[in-house]
């Protein structure tokens, strides 16, 4: 792909402070995949709220960003999860309404997307489902950020502002709940 | 099949693509951005009619400040406004610290070390009945919980002053010791060091003060002849610091002189109020001169002030305390008396 020179978020951030426009940069660089993220969790009705809310906040805090860090997607998925949070409930409930849904049976509409990506989850939805519904908050946001947010460890603990041993060992007890939960359909090694 | 691999299919299934409308989101934003809440007319009539004025001090910086005009605290996210109205009571964290952060720095050391000098509890009733204000000294021992450090490490909990919190982990620590020992759940938190009361005491005009006797305190720089005096700007600062040469040296006279203080400047700020254009230079003050959580929204604010509109005064206390056994230069709280208080805040 060729891109421009690209102005690190961390500069943009900076250059809003004295001029705030500056910031809707932010909003065109990573609204789509707050949005693709949040959409995930909270389905898609909620998710456009969501990331609004999410960029007021950060433009509310830019001025305490730590400007050492280049990439802001850490700062504004944490801020993101945190407003997650309070849906926690609608959450689980979406999980738990998945998990009702049952292997094969449609509930989301764009069914080509789940034929291409879905084929080998398929079997084990309804366990997936379940195990995320039964995963305490703290320990879902640390998977989700990392499998889905596709974030490092350490992304991950400047996120939750955390430490990343605390990542780690959240997300070994996630992953446990999620094999304990596929065991009986898809047994794994144990990795 | 790995089961990070499964669960990031089973997310690609249930992804949604963004939806044209999303950038209405993105007009929320750059309308804040191109609309600051001081340039927006009639902002201040809104506040000036409804803030209760009598609780100014303590009060007008929880209620008028967001990123927008003042700074923003780093506390962590987790802390973010939870109602849109004022459906219960809110309790207010109020540190006063020794930053010595950019222009503070002319008040002492720099580096490290930074402490909440003072520590108050401001509840304001949602039924807009009196504000009170319970100050917590500084040498008030006390469970400290674990918390993060600034540094970005943990510390672990252990007995000690509960000012020290601050210097461990910042505001956001100072909130988890005082929720932690008061049983509370705080709403908000506002931050304000000595720079920040001096620019709030010069937008009123200066505050007046009564001295006993002539005062002269090397430590905080205070010198001056007993009875009345109009102080603003160091002077101010140096009354409130001040340990020695004023009643008995403790931090508890301390505490008392504070309040008393803080009283003088909310009827300062009562003047003021019915002068527009000085209630804009005093608001834009306590915009610059604190720094609040990032939940403190336009909107939060004007409802926090309306709802204490009706309020005549607020009433200031000390937790109750007793002497340490184990340090008799420290204090601990009295029970049940300071239970007693605490349950009367939730």
């Amino acid at each position: 792909m060729v891109t421009s020179v690209r102005v690190d978020d961390s500069d943009l951030i900076g250059e809003s402070l004295r001029r705030p426009e500056a910031f809707a940069e932010l909003f065109d660089r990573y609204a789509g995949l707050l949005y693709r993220y949040t959409s995930r969790r909270l389905g898609g009705e909620n998710a456009e709220d969501v990331v609004g809310e999410t960029f007021l906040v950060a433009f509310a805090r830019r001025r305490t960003y730590d400007r050492s860090y280049r990439d802001a997607r850490p700062w504004l998925f944490g801020i993101l999860t945190k407003l997650i949070s309070r849906h926690h409930r609608q959450e689980a409930a979406r999980y738990r309404a998945l998990e009702r849904s049952g292997p094969g049976v449609p509930y989301e509409e764009s069914p080509d997307e789940r034929v291409a990506a879905g084929v080998a989850a398929e079997g084990v939805r309804a366990e997936l489902a379940s195990a995320l519904a039964g995963l305490n908050p703290g320990d879902r946001d640390v998977l989700l950020l990392i499998a889905w947010g596709d974030f490092s460890y350490e992304e991950t603990a400047q996120a939750l502002a955390i430490p990343v041993g605390t990542v780690r060992s959240r997300l070994n007890r996630a992953r446990r709940k999620v094999r304990a939960s596929l065991g009986d359909v898809n047994p794994l090694d144990e990795v | 099949m790995d089961d990070m691999n499964l669960l990031r299919e089973f997310g690609r299934e249930l992804e949604h693509e963004p939806p044209a409308s999303l950038a209405r989101q993105r007009n929320r934003l750059t309308g804040k951005a191109r609309r600051p809440f001081f340039a927006r007319p009639g902002g201040f009539a809104v506040l000036g009619a409804v803030a209760a004025v009598t609780a100014a001090a303590v009060l007008v910086p929880t209620v008028v400040l967001n990123g927008h005009a003042g700074r923003t605290l780093p506390l962590p996210p987790g802390e973010m406004a939870n109602g849109d109205d004022l459906r219960s009571d809110l309790n207010v964290l109020v540190l006063g610290t020794d930053s010595r952060e950019g222009a503070n720095g002319a008040y002492g050391r720099k580096g490290p070390g930074e402490r909440s000098d003072t520590i108050m509890v401001a509840h304001i009733p949602a039924d807009g009945t009196k504000v009170r204000v319970v100050s917590l000294p500084r040498d008030l021992m006390v469970r400290l919980p674990s918390c993060r450090t600034t540094a970005g490490g943990t510390s672990p909990g252990h007995t000690g002053l509960i000012n020290e919190a601050y210097t461990i982990g910042g505001a956001a620590c100072s909130k988890k010791a005082v929720e932690s020992l008061t049983g509370l759940r705080l709403n908000h938190v506002v931050e304000i060091d000595f720079t920040g009361l001096k620019k709030i005491v010069d937008a009123v005009g200066g505050v007046e003060i009564t001295l006993p006797k002539a005062v002269d305190d090397r430590g905080s720089g205070l010198k001056l002849p007993a009875g009345r005096h109009l102080v603003r700007g160091e002077t101010a600062l140096a009354y409130v610091r001040a340990r020695h040469g004023l009643g008995d040296g403790s931090d508890l006279g301390r505490i008392e002189r504070q309040q008393l203080f803080v009283k003088s400047l909310l009827g300062r700020a009562a003047k003021v109020r019915t002068d527009p254009v000085k209630m804009t230079r005093l608001v834009r003050a306590f915009a610059a001169a604190v720094r609040s959580d990032g939940n403190l929204t336009v909107q939060r604010m004007l409802t926090i002030a309306a709802s204490v509109g009706g309020a005549e005064d607020a009433a200031f206390s000390t937790v109750p305390w007793a002497p340490y056994p184990a340090d008799p230069s420290r204090i601990q709280l009295r029970q049940p008396q300071a239970e007693r208080l605490f349950t009367s805040l939730r």
